[in-house]
């Protein structure tokens, strides 16, 4: 042995033994709640809420501002939140009522408090009607340029002619901007006007494209506003740090008045940490997370079958669908008989069943049952898609028969999934069944995530996902297949179903509208047969027991302001 | 004048020497790599490998895609008593015992074993095609560059460093995404389709292939280039050259014999490098298309899960490691052997 | 003893003016692969389908439009091309009226003493695509320093178990020693990062519960990673320093070390280990380069913020600046770590010329 090597043994043994203490040490005082959960591998998408599209970033915006209405995640009703409203009688109007008393704040990094946010003569600012005039606006700006702007502007009037006006002189876009029915009546008074009379709109209210934003920060910093040495806030926590592409801190705003459906926070710290699942249990079982997503998988059951770990699981409905798309302008799927047969020979049950294994549940419908106005698969049985490979066989059989082709002329059509391994065992799946069913070999093929989004509507099959915006069926069927202002990728369109669909949109029974639906989606799964759903999701996580939740959300995001610690 | 023609004759005396030399120098080697316990037992775990790779059809006890649902993650009893983090469903825990499978079953219930003979053609492929492919570009591009010297060397040496510059990763990515989704439709045409279809006939290896290929072959260039400006100016290629032996010919017959042992060498030992390669392909995304199996993208599929069944990414890298472990001593051992400057130094 | 002094400073002067120029003809060179690189790569990234504003959901039309015109993607590829280089390359004088902001963020900024608040700025790689609080140059702000920090810890890592383990093999040549030390290096470059990284996690993180599982920043957090990062390369050193020791202990001084009947501890220690060490120290440089661009999988299994994900995520966002600079970056560092190896080949062994 060399006295270089032990002196390099030396070198390891005090880095080990400097580990050893400085982990015991570091103890305050602070309660801190350490979220995996929603997050995922990967820098925060984006904090400001006019751009935001990802529900990891809605997550903390969730936090650090506050619509004019709440989202409740328990029964997932809009709920009042900045404000109380009233609706004009035609239902067009919207009169929205702003509390005064909560003002805009910042976290001081020297201090190592929350401060309240003062203007050029001293005051405190608080949050105005201007300010959301001033963010709702922002959020419609074609020259920003946000993916969410297209969603929102339909509810506003004037906001499509706003949003479309890309190439408009300043004169014309500033009359447009004046146009839109978002007027500050007065300092906490906001009237605003929509051209759907829909009871959809209250929840459209409780977007986060729609809180308000710090007209004068915006102005100073540009792009880089929410960084958190400039950001301004105002909702129940505070951003204090964001280590871009590792974590992002909020610590509790000690001015924010509270109310009963947004309380004042009782945890200090939420840590959001950006980490692949199989990561964030390791930290959770090694006591380093709090409350954490669950690897898809095999994972699932060693977590149930471990009597510790099982405690702190809880798996419930989750907000998504997982679906394939047929290109029905590649054959065979240019005649619906043949969608429907590989639809029936989909194994939905197995899937859920060996594969998934969260939960989820076999799809009947495109739409997931738990939103306004959608259809239930036991309300109308016959209307729905089932897993029948018999019955896939024998109209496989008919179709081939029709047209004279072989089975093995299909072999080769490509089905394409964006890269994962969940997407992967799934397609591995099918292939099999529909081998083994209709004697088709269809190809696998994957690609990341960019090119999958940009290429998938070439592909005779791609699988799919849609989890929704607002909970309305509306945003699964509308927004997704109406001729004028859906926007998938599947070059398909039903004059018929277009029909259905905005029948449904003026509709005010909820029964009827689920029956428009129901026969809307008929349309799409069976006659027309473009689509094959598959499955709901279902949102498993898991909790450490030092923290109380009032229950587990059904919107996909949570308010921590109303989680405790417990006792 | 003179002196030249009288020593010309003592040269080709030399180069015959150091022909016959020649021989001996590769039976003497042979007899060096038998003495090597270890460098023999790397040779049979890489034949053994071909073996299995090229019969796996008759070795793998069942279907490599043949799903069994039901029986997903499903583990034999023998290794649940080695890795004792796994508990049987029966005694309280989540694993679903049946011996039906040698290794294990995966997370669809497809034989663990018959998955990694299978595999083992693609990390075989993966590693004889980067070994031919660096050393058919390296060798020829680093013998002109060394024999020609001068202006043709630099430049040609300025180029590996372009290479060696370019970002191999990110070309590897854009050509799949190009390539994969222009597939689309069936209306490619022309070179495009033909890639396409090789792609998708070799299960999506063909652009691991063309990204190892132009990785791999710099290190072999500029190794071949070294060691030719070295041979160069040896007084028997001095000698062919006076008698008027065309540039080929030296180049062929007398240069390259002499410097082939360290490319042999290289070569092997980078073999290890090409197949690791293809399993980081894998972890990103880009491995071979299911459910064609390769050991990268067990491996990686299998370290997703690797807390509750260990077993599905222990074994496949454990066959991993056995082939990069043989690579690695046949390939020491070959050094041992052939290498001129550890001559004499048993 | 003037007359012998003053040839052999000539010579050195020589060859220090030599390998000046050397170096300079190389830097130009340098220049000459990056501006080929960076042509090779911004046509290639446009060429592929995917662009950096897909989203699931599809954009709106007029959308698109917008966002393309907001970065000057509505330009032909050669415009494009050009404004990004002339971006980086062309250096800009600037008042005290200067704000940074997103499209003019620079990576060097100079002071000037003369003037009212004048300052030289130099280095803009623009805004990222996706990540619209960030520019390029934010991203080699935060992210870059904890890379090259991740990989020294793991070049230390694979001196610290290489070097010993190549010794020990090369002194006890083909004995058990010889070949259990080979095997554990094997070991080190055939169990993929994405195998040992989840073990290391479950046996330190989880199980025994001394090492965190996942992040950076505190010594502790470095261990696992550079680890996991530096085993495998640790075998390239181990049969390095193997091979080069076994060629040096063979070599005349060592034989007439040991004729004066020094200890074989001295004569390893003192005088061959050093010489051994020689070609170990060439190969440094490219090591080094490879462990600041391996460290994908390092990263993303531990959760480490460096830049190694970026190389990977942002080919798949499509995020065109940040793939640009992103590669410029590793380019230079490949270059430089090349030069290194020829430059420092050339001092050691003067059989080679610059040239």
């Amino acid at each position: 042995m060399s006295k270089f090597t032990r002196l390099i043994g030396l070198g390891l043994i005090v880095i080990l033994a400097l580990g050893f203490v400085s982990g015991v040490g570091a103890q305050d005082d602070v309660t801190r709640l350490v979220v995996g959960h929603n997050q995922g591998v990967g820098d925060l998408s984006n904090l400001d809420p006019s751009l935001a599209d990802g529900v990891d970033a809605v997550d903390v915006i969730d936090e650090a501002f506050v619509a004019l209405a709440r989202m409740n995640e328990l029964e997932v009703i809009p709920e009042p939140g900045m404000a109380t409203w009233t609706v004009s009688d035609d239902g067009t109007v919207y009169t929205f009522d702003i509390r005064d008393d909560v003002p805009w704040v910042r976290y001081n990094a020297d201090t190592g408090e929350v401060e309240q946010v003062l203007d050029e003569d001293g005051n405190v600012r608080m949050v105005t009607a201007a300010d959301f005039e001033f963010g709702i606006k922002r959020s419609l700006d074609p020259q920003l340029a946000a993916t969410y702007s297209g969603i929102l502007a339909p509810w506003f009037s004037g906001g499509l002619e706003f949003f479309q006006s890309g190439d408009a002189d300043e004169a014309t876009r500033q009359e447009l901007l004046d146009n839109i029915g978002v007027v500050a009546t007065g300092e906490f008074t906001l009237e605003l006007t929509t051209p759907n009379a829909s009871s959809v709109v209250p929840s459209i209210f409780s977007m986060w494209g729609t809180v308000a934003q710090p007209s004068w920060v915006i102005e100073e910093f540009g792009d880089f506003w929410v960084e958190p040495e400039n950001i301004n806030t105002y909702g129940p926590y505070a951003v204090k740090e964001w280590v871009h592409d590792e974590s992002i801190t909020l610590i509790a705003n000690p001015f924010w008045p509270g109310q009963d459906n947004i309380p004042q926070p009782s945890i200090d710290e939420i840590v959001f940490q950006f980490l692949d699942p199989t990561v964030q249990l390791a930290n959770f079982e090694a006591g380093s997370m709090d409350y954490i997503d669950v690897p898809a998988g095999a994972d699932v059951d060693r977590v149930l079958a471990d009597p510790n770990l099982s405690q702190f699981y809880t798996t419930s409905e989750g907000v998504c669908n997982y679906y394939y798309a047929f290109n029905d302008t590649i054959p065979p799927f240019d005649d619906p008989r043949a969608v429907r047969a590989f639809s029936l020979t989909i194994p939905r049950e197995a899937i859920v069943e060996n594969v998934t294994k969260a939960g989820e549940v076999p799809a009947g419908f495109f739409t997931i049952p738990s939103i306004v106005a959608a259809p239930q698969v036991e309300d109308f049985p016959d209307l729905a898609i089932h897993t029948d490979p018999e019955l896939g066989a024998q109209i496989w059989q008919e179709y081939l028969a029709d047209t004279g082709h072989e089975a093995s002329d299909f072999n080769g059509l490509t089905l394409l999934f964006n890269t994962s391994e969940r997407h992967s065992a799934i397609a591995q799946v099918i292939q099999q069944a529909w081998l083994e069913n209709l004697g088709v070999e269809v190809q696998l093929t994957n690609q990341d995530f960019g090119t999958y989004l940009q290429v998938r509507g070439e592909f005779p099959i791609y699988r799919a996902g849609w989890c929704f915006d607002y909970p309305d069926t509306n945003n699964f069927l509308g927004d997704n297949f109406h001729s004028v202002f859906g926007g998938t990728d599947i070059p398909w369109e039903n004059a018929d179903f277009d029909a259905l669909i905005e029948q449904a949109l003026i509709e005010t029974d909820p029964a009827v509208r689920a029956e428009l639906y129901a026969q809307a989606e008929r349309i799409l799964i069976w006659d027309d047969a473009t689509v094959a759903p598959i499955y709901w999701t279902t949102s498993d996580s898991m909790l450490n027991d030092r923290f109380v939740r009032p229950g587990v959300s059904r919107i996909e995001r949570d308010y921590f302001e109303k989680w405790t610690v417990a006792s | 004048m003179a002196t030249t023609t009288q020593q010309a004759p003592t040269n080709v005396v030399q180069i015959h020497k150091a022909q016959s030399k020649g021989e001996s120098l590769w039976y003497d080697a042979w007899k060096r790599l038998r003495r090597n316990r270890f460098a023999l037992i790397g040779a049979v775990i890489i034949l053994l490998n071909v073996i299995m790779a090229v019969f796996a059809p008759q070795i793998a006890p069942q279907d490599f895609r043949k799903q069994d649902l039901l029986l997903n993650n499903a583990t034999p009893r023998w290794v649940l008593n080695i890795f004792p983090s796994m508990v049987a469903s029966d005694e309280g825990g989540y694993v679903t015992v049946s011996n039906k499978f040698i290794l294990g079953a995966d997370n669809l219930g497809r034989d663990l074993f018959s998955r990694i003979v299978y595999g083992s053609r693609v990390s075989l492929l993966v590693a004889f095609v980067g070994a031919t492919v660096s050393v058919l570009i390296g060798v020829p591009f680093g013998l002109l560059s060394g024999y020609l010297g001068g202006r043709v060397d630099n430049g040609m040496m300025r180029f590996v460093d372009l290479m060696y510059a370019f970002p191999a990763l990110l070309f590897i990515i854009l050509l799949m995404s190009f390539f994969r989704a222009s597939f689309v439709g069936q209306n490619a045409t022309g070179i495009t389709k033909t890639l396409s279809d090789i792609d998708a006939a070799s299960g999506g290896m063909i652009f691991i292939f063309i990204g190892i290929g132009l990785t791999s072959w710099m290190r072999i260039a500029r190794l071949t280039r070294g060691q030719t400006l070295a041979t160069r100016e040896a007084e028997y290629i001095t000698a062919a050259r006076s008698m008027g032996t065309t540039t080929p010919t030296i180049i062929y017959q007398h240069i390259l014999p002499n410097i082939l042992g360290p490319i042999i060498v290289t070569a092997t030992l980078t073999i290890p490098v090409y197949i690791s390669f293809e399993a980081f392909l894998s972890f990103i995304g880009l491995g071979v298309n299911p459910p064609t199996p390769s050991w990268g993208a067990m491996i990686s599929e299998g370290a997703a899960n690797i807390r509750s069944f260990p077993n599905q990414a222990v074994f496949p890298a454990l066959a991993l490691f056995l082939v990069m472990f043989a690579f690695n001593f046949l390939g020491d051992g070959l050094r041992d052997a052939l290498d001129p400057r550890m001559r004499g130094v048993d | 003893m003037e007359g012998v002094s003053v040839p052999l400073h000539n010579c050195l002067i020589r060859k220090i003016d030599q390998m000046l120029a050397f170096v300079l003809r190389r830097s130009m060179w340098m220049l000459v692969v990056l501006f080929a690189v960076s042509i090779v790569t911004f046509f290639l990234l446009r060429a592929v389908p995917g662009g950096p504003f897909n989203t699931e959901r599809g954009l709106p039309p007029g959308v698109l439009e917008n966002l393309e015109a907001k970065y000057g993607l509505d330009d032909p590829p050669l415009i494009q091309y050009v404004n990004y280089i002339v971006d980086i390359t062309i250096p800009r004088l600037t008042d005290g009226s200067f704000r940074r902001s997103f499209s003019e963020d620079y990576l060097i900024n100079i002071d000037l003493p003369f003037g009212d608040e004048r300052a030289l700025r130099w280095m803009n790689f623009g805004p990222s695509l996706r990540q619209r609080s960030r520019t390029v140059n934010s991203i080699f702000q935060d992210n870059l320093p904890i890379s090259i920090e991740l990989g020294f810890a793991a070049l230390a890592v694979a001196l610290a178990i290489g070097i010993p383990l190549g010794v020990i093999a090369a002194l006890k040549r083909n004995s058990w020693f010889d070949y259990s030390s080979m095997g554990v290096a094997i070991l080190g470059v055939s169990v993929p990062t994405i195998v040992l990284a989840p073990i290391l996690q479950w046996i330190f993180g989880v199980e025994l519960k001394i090492l965190p599982v996942s992040g950076w920043g505190s010594p502790e957090q470095a261990i696992m990673p550079s680890f996991a990062l530096g085993f495998a390369q640790s075998a390239l050193i181990a049969r390095l320093t193997r091979a080069s020791l076994l060629q040096i202990m063979h070599e005349d001084y060592i034989r007439t070390a040991r004729a004066k009947g020094l200890s074989e501890r001295v004569v390893v220690a003192k005088h061959a280990l050093k010489n051994a060490m020689i070609p170990v120290v060439t190969i440094l440089g490219p090591l080094a380069a490879a462990l600041l661009t391996g460290t994908f999988v390092t990263e993303v299994i531990f959760g480490i913020p460096g830049m190694g994900k970026f190389f990977v995520q942002s080919i798949t966002n499509r995020d065109y600046t940040v793939v640009m600079g992103t590669v410029l970056m590793y380019a230079v560092f490949l270059v430089l770590a090349n030069l290194l190896v020829d430059i420092t080949y050339a001092w050691i062994d003067p059989r080679i010329r610059y040239d």
